[in-house]
């Protein structure tokens, strides 16, 4: 019982943060944070010419170009082992964070104790 | 005495198991182009729940430290404490995005998402955000990580018999 109490308090955690994220894509700012390249240029009255490197994805998720209006997904669809750089890509960025920090952190917590200890009692 | 040390060690090995299987699912979970999209989609619901579990499990530290936050709790476990909550949010919100753009997951239970950029830049944004907090994560319990990883290698394949203090093991398992 104890468990689904605290499964549910979880999900309600996750809800306030969707009920949260829900909001802010309801907010202008975020439509103009997050607006499509696309939809800027158009709001910006420029023609799009249907070249450069977004023409290619844009014309794609117009339906064009790949079924059921996916895009770059599309190119994500099948399995493909090519894809292991973008794992090991992650995989050395951690890598670094975890060798930087892991290293800097004995240094920190001595510093800290040490002005721990040297601030006088109250 | 014997029970609660192999109580102990048996619940250190699961978190670690957990936690392993976490971040290699995480780490295939990150790249879509490697799994197809729909291993993808499904190994992100199945990772949304594997958080849940490792929350759970958890448990007793994120409510002690929610109590002592505002007065007892050491800097360590503020900063760890606000990096944990930081990662729930941006796990959360690829999770959801990810729910919001599926186009295979969800359709196959009859609810069909419209592709949404939005959405979709969100996704992306917050997933490469969290690459970097679950390094940070990673980072902060390196110490537990080397800690539990020699001892369960020398169990496994012991050069000689290795006895741990109970409070060791049950301060790990806490961690």
């Amino acid at each position: 019982m104890n468990v689904f109490w605290r499964v549910l308090a979880i999900l309600a955690a996750a809800l306030v943060i969707v009920g949260a994220l829900m909001a802010f894509r309801q907010t202008e700012f975020a439509e103009t944070l997050l607006a499509s390249p696309e939809r800027m240029r158009l709001e910006a009255g420029s023609d799009h010419d249907g070249r450069g490197p977004d023409a290619f994805f844009a014309r794609g998720e117009r339906g064009g170009l790949f079924p059921g209006n996916a895009g770059r997904h599309a190119l994500e669809r099948a399995p493909d082992p090519r894809g292991i750089v973008e794992v090991l890509k992650n995989l050395i960025v951690i890598g670094v964070i975890v060798a930087l920090v892991a290293g800097i952190l004995p240094f920190t917590r001595r510093f800290l104790s040490r002005r721990a200890k040297a601030k006088p009692a109250v | 005495m014997n029970v609660d040390v192999s109580d102990a060690r048996r619940r250190t090995v699961r978190n670690l198991a957990l936690d392993s299987a976490l971040f290699v699912a995480f780490l295939i979970a990150t790249a879509p182009r490697f799994t197809g999209i729909a291993i993808h989609e499904w190994l992100g619901i199945a990772f949304g729940a594997a958080i849940v579990t490792h929350l759970v499990l958890h448990w007793s530290w994120i409510v002690g430290v929610t109590r002592r936050l505002f007065d007892r709790a050491p800097g360590s476990a503020r900063i760890n404490y606000t990096l944990n909550v930081l990662l729930f949010v941006l796990i959360t919100i690829v999770v959801f995005t990810g729910l919001m753009i599926s186009e295979t997951a969800l359709p196959w239970f009859g609810i069909d998402m419209r592709p949404n950029r939005v959405w979709r830049q969100i996704h992306h944004l917050a997933s490469d955000a969290s690459v970097f907090l679950v390094g940070l994560h990673i980072a902060l319990h390196w110490n537990w990580i080397v800690r539990t990883g020699r001892r369960m290698l020398a169990a496994w394949f012991p050069p000689s018999m290795s006895a741990e203090p109970a409070s060791v093991m049950q301060r790990e398992v806490q961690q």
